[in-house]
């Protein structure tokens, strides 16, 4: 495959790749209305149009404490997604050999998640702290205490994400490195062409679940949502993005669900985001997962810490379960 | 970490704790329904204390009634509050009936309890689907506003309006209030899809395991300290403790109902409490249809007279409601608004203490606030 071809290849798969991850908050937002008994939006409207209008909003300089950084970190995000999808198009994925891992998926992701705490940390919004109220002149029952931001509380939670709560994900992408027997995902996608996909085995099964619930984390979709909790923090870490900052936040969060989807169509399926037919099981996995936030979105309240912690360690149990029968289906095989 | 400041740094001596964090949410916050402001002092993300400030949305009704009529005061006391505008009007209706010395029309007397169960009903939905949405669980939240929406178009039907109803006028109802057989027999057929509607949220909300992992045991309020605190309606009787004004209240001798409590006070309790007082209204408004008399439904055959301070309690969805009138030939010289969240408002910062920041709103909500009503102009007298 010459140099040439390889360009245009990936430039054509991201094409068709961001056409379809714009898609993907729309159809989540319809579905959640249809299980509401609600019309809900138009499927254009919340990715594409919202996007397009974001673009030519009037933008003010953010509250924030770096306010460049912070307007750039948007940006960052959306390269890291771009590169997390790019070691997944075949041709990529064939010649970059050791970047194409599963250790630079899991690295690619872990600098996302890092993302979120830099925006949380550098957010200063008028929710909390800076909202005009004569708190000072009126004193309180504890006048000593230090004033915090609501994005404090984010960067917070963000960092607890980050040492244990994603764990579950990155435990389930263990699952078909085990049974293939090798961290490069071209390996992974050459054992399942000639064994047939691990969805369809025991521990690809289990690996399923605990990708969804740990991909459900990741995204801080509900009822992991409590970095954006609509109770205290609202939109916490995103709270001061405006005009094409957040455009691009936009396409970068719709972009993670569709190259989620592709990781997972890669590795318990067999088929990468290639520029052929085969395309289409992609799209069709992002779309259905898509469709499985919404309806878990729906139907599950915000978790809080009492929640949240029984269900990252139940569901690392279970990956670790995955992880043990993969195993012994390796040996027995 | 709690840092102790014994007494020789304070002014009275008493010890007082620092707290290393203190969270506001408003005046503005997306999660309150109301402008007002909650202070969080918080370590590890759980509340340790909590003050809540209303008085941002002050506007002074009582100070603009003075000197009015009193029939013009009354039409200016719906503008209280949007959620029970009826129990204002009604309420300030029955002063001013007390303090003129009207007899109401009987048919009339019994108009006035259905709207005013009526207003209940929507109150508590409202309640559940803002409930529901604070815990993030948008479905319920649907759910419980497309069974609303049917006692929104009764008040509609009755009022002419789906907030401000203008249902009570001094000696009676206005004549739009009054009901035909069709129209009553509307009011019955939708209280037998609020039974059966409102039955079937209540069992799912009831068996969802997450949904009640989240409020059972949350924001826990005792009885001891809701009377303390002085708290009133609902919130107080999902406490345990038995007390309904309603049962003091002329208006309602002829119809039975049961005052419904619940044991725990947490939210959980508290929104079973509400649940459960929706089919106690239901079963009201179907005995006022089924005993509604015939006759006049206003009596103007009144003067404006002299009157000192008369007082006058009723039961609106969030509890006890004051309002008093003192006339000088016919026209307000004195009048005082007193609404359920005031009493409120204690229960509600001891309901956030000892749990998450993210359940704090949950907290607050449970006591089912309405803080722009509770702003109002009032002198603390220390005895």
């Amino acid at each position: 495959m010459d140099l040439g071809y390889s360009i245009i290849y990936v430039i054509v798969t991201f094409i068709i790749g961001g056409f379809v991850a714009l898609w993907l908050p729309g159809i989540e937002k319809k579905a959640e209305a249809r299980v509401q008994q609600r019309i809900g939006p138009q499927l254009s409207s919340p990715g594409v149009y919202t996007t397009l209008k974001f673009f030519f909003k009037h933008a003010l300089k953010p509250t924030a404490v770096m306010p460049r950084l912070y307007n750039a970190l948007p940006i960052i995000t959306l390269i890291v997604v771009a590169a997390l999808f790019l070691i997944l198009i075949p041709p990529v994925m064939l010649s970059w050999g050791p970047f194409a891992s599963i250790v630079a998926v899991v690295g690619l992701l872990k600098v996302e998640e890092v993302l979120y705490l830099f925006m949380s940390s550098f957010s200063q919004s008028l929710m909390s702290k800076s909202m005009p109220f004569p708190d000072q002149a009126k004193g309180a029952k504890h006048r000593d205490a230090k004033q915090s931001f609501l994005e404090t509380i984010s960067a917070n939670r963000s960092l607890r994400l980050i040492s244990f709560g994603s764990l579950p994900f990155y435990l389930a992408l263990f699952i078909p490195v085990i049974m293939a027997g090798s961290i490069d995902l071209s390996s992974i996608v050459r054992y399942q062409l000639a064994n047939g996909p691990i969805l369809f085995t025991l521990p690809g099964i289990i690996g399923t679940i605990v990708f969804f619930v740990g991909f459900l984390i990741i995204l801080n979709a509900n009822p992991f949502a409590f970095m954006e909790g609509h109770s205290d923090v609202i939109q916490g870490p995103i709270m001061e993005y405006m005009s094409k900052s957040r455009a691009v936040y936009t396409i970068a969060h719709a972009s993670l669900i569709f190259v989620g989807s592709c990781l997972y169509s890669t590795l318990f399926l067999g088929i990468p985001p290639a520029m052929s037919v085969s395309f289409i099981v992609p799209i069709v996995c992002s779309i259905i997962i898509t469709m499985a936030i919404a309806v878990t979105s729906a139907f599950a309240p915000l978790f809080t810490n009492r929640e949240f912690y029984p269900t990252v360690i139940a569901t690392s149990m279970i990956a670790v379960i995955g992880i043990i029968t993969a195993c012994l289906t390796t040996i027995i095989l | 970490m709690v840092t102790k400041i014994d007494g020789a740094t304070t002014c009275n001596e008493v010890e007082r704790q620092v707290f290393e964090t203190e969270i506001d949410m408003g005046t503005v916050h997306p999660a309150a329904l109301e402008p007002y402001r909650v202070r969080l002092f918080v370590e590890d993300e759980i509340v340790k204390d909590a003050e809540i400030t209303v008085g941002v949305n002050h506007r002074g009704i009582e100070r603009i009634m003075e000197g009015l009529p009193v029939e013009k005061a009354n039409a200016l006391t719906e503008k209280v509050c949007g959620i029970c505008s009826n129990g204002h009007i009604f309420n300030s209706c029955r002063a001013g009936e007390g303090a003129l010395g009207i007899e109401i029309p009987e048919r009339a007397r019994y108009l006035r309890v259905l709207a005013q169960e009526l207003e209940r009903l929507h109150s508590h939905m409202l309640y559940l689907g803002h409930g529901s949405e604070v815990l993030n669980h948008e479905t319920f939240a649907m759910r419980i506003f497309y069974i609303r929406e049917s006692v929104m178009e009764l008040l509609y039907m009755m009022g002419g309006n789906r907030v401000q109803y203008g249902i009570s006028v001094l000696g009676g109802v206005r004549p739009r209030a009054d009901l035909n057989l069709k129209e009553q027999q509307r009011i019955l057929e939708v209280m037998d899809y609020i039974d059966d509607k409102v039955a079937g949220f209540a069992e799912r909300f009831v068996n969802d395991p997450m949904v009640m992992h989240r409020i059972v045991g949350t924001g826990q309020l005792s009885q001891k300290q809701a009377l303390d605190l002085h708290v009133t309606g609902p919130t107080l009787r999902a406490t345990g403790y038995e007390f309904d004004q309603r049962t003091k209240m002329p208006e309602y001798d002829d119809i039975e109902f049961d005052v419904i409590t619940q044991d725990g006070g947490d939210v959980a309790a508290n929104i079973l409490m509400r649940a459960t007082e929706i089919f106690q209204a239901t079963k009201i408004i179907r005995q006022v249809i089924k005993n509604l008399p015939d006759g006049p439904i206003v009596n103007r055959d009144w003067e404006m007279v002299d009157s000192p301070v008369y007082k006058s309690y009723i039961e609106v969805p969030r509890g006890v409601c004051y309002h008093s009138y003192g006339l000088e030939d016919g026209k307000v010289r004195h009048s005082i608004i007193r609404t359920p969240s005031m009493s409120n408002i204690g229960a509600m910062q001891e309901s956030c203490i000892g749990h998450p920041v993210q359940d704090a709103q949950l907290a607050i909500v449970s006591c089912d606030p309405c803080f722009t009503c509770t702003d109002r102009a009032i002198q603390i007298i220390k005895l």
